[in-house]
């Protein structure tokens, strides 16, 4: 690895990006919030939907006392099998979230029939 | 200074995005061939859009005094059809010898099954057998990683020099990788789902800035023409110097993309 290009000082870093960042917090703790007061059919399996534990095991890389934070929050999401699926027929998009963490060490989880219709380019 | 954005797709965006483009001192763009956002129904279909690529988009970038270069394949995610592929495969060829073209692209995987590796290995066939410079789409979120790693192995089974190969969409648990292993990395610049420009200069202050570039992908989704200029400026608020911010935005694509004797600047 090259080594490190820094221009900033840390307080300069905080000071430029620290709101922002607090706003993405909020947001998180809002989303989390919403999930938790929808009533109704599939609320209880909405909490163990494997991409809510995902996204809390991400949370927990920002929690422990590691660096590389990006990379590994990035590695929360990913999909870490690595044989080709058999068929993509009908699948486009994805879903931003592995259903396979479901079957991981990470405790009860759905896997869902999500759609995940984020078919970009 | 004149920036190159080595990945946009223009035949989704508007005269006002080339002026702006324009305006803001970009100069130079490389069009990959990709998805259309729906499935293209026949080979006919891409040798229509093949032929937009390569005559009509050009004289159209002209007009505001921008370069437009293009790539040619069948993209990932039409890739699962393999009679489809073979009828598309079949028409590629003629196309790479046009004088924009500079390469095969996007190719890759999409949803990373064994058909669109397939589809890869007949592109990745075509590219060892004509020396063609190859720029490659890497999967979305979380089939990023794994899909990056198999599109690698890949490459090197068919002894194609990586420094000839550019990875794009590259992210945080990517890049190091593909560098690692002898490849250009791409950075690409979208909201939500790729690189912010914080985090694309955050990803060239961890992994230097040899062999890297940062492109728009702007396209027919909600995407940003501007996005390179954008990054470039994150740079500057940082203190870089303008030689780095030129090195990433001009020299570094100009250097990769000039290894085809067609690229002109
Ligand atoms: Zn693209």
């Amino acid at each position: 690895m090259p080594a490190q290009i820094i221009h900033m000082q840390a307080a300069e870093v905080i000071e430029r990006y620290f709101l922002e960042n607090r706003a993405r917090v909020i947001e998180i703790a809002a989303f989390l919030d919403r999930v938790g007061r929808a009533s109704g059919a599939g609320a209880e399996a909405a909490e163990s939907d494997f991409r809510l534990i995902s996204l809390r095991n991400a949370v927990g890389v920002l929690l422990d006392g590691g660096g590389n934070k990006a990379a590994r929050a990035q590695l929360a999401f990913s999909d870490l099998s690595t044989e080709p699926i058999e068929s993509a027929a009908g699948m486009k998009g994805a879903c931003g979230a592995w259903k396979g963490v479901c079957a991981t060490a990470t405790g009860v989880c759905s896997a869902s029939n999500a759609s995940c219709d984020n078919a970009e380019g | 200074m004149n920036f190159i954005d080595p990945h946009i797709h223009m035949v989704s965006r508007t005269t006002a995005d080339y002026e702006a483009m324009a305006l803001a001192g970009i100069r130079t763009i490389t069009e990959p061939a990709f998805w259309a956002g729906y499935d293209r129904g026949s080979a006919a279909g891409f040798r229509d859009y093949f032929e937009h690529l390569t005559v009509f988009e050009p004289a159209r970038a002209a007009k505001f005094g921008i370069r437009h270069y293009c790539w040619i394949c069948l993209n990932p995610k039409e890739a699962e059809d393999l009679a489809l592929a073979r009828d598309v495969l079949a028409i590629v060829p003629e196309f790479l010898d046009r004088t924009t073209v500079l390469g095969v692209g996007e190719i890759g995987l999409n949803k990373n099954s064994r058909n669109e590796l397939a589809v890869l290995e007949m592109h990745l066939q075509i590219a060892a057998d004509r020396n063609e410079l190859v720029l490659v789409h890497t999967p979305h979120l979380e089939d990023k990683l794994k899909g990056t790693r198999l599109i690698m192995d890949a490459v090197k089974n068919f002894r194609i020099d990586p420094s000839r190969v550019i990875i794009d969409h590259g992210e945080e648990h990517t890049v190091g990788e593909i560098l690692d292993r002898g490849f250009w990395a791409g950075l690409t610049l979208y909201p939500v789902s790729k690189c912010s420009p914080a985090r694309a200069v955050d990803i060239l202050e961890t992994n230097g800035t040899d062999r890297i570039w940062l492109n728009s992908a702007a396209d027919w989704g909600v995407s940003d023409p501007l996005a390179t200029v954008k990054a470039a400026n994150e740079m500057r608020m940082r203190g870089y110097p303008e030689e780095t911010i030129r090195k990433v935005f001009h020299d570094n694509p100009a250097a990769f993309l000039g290894q085809s004797p067609k690229f002109a600047g």
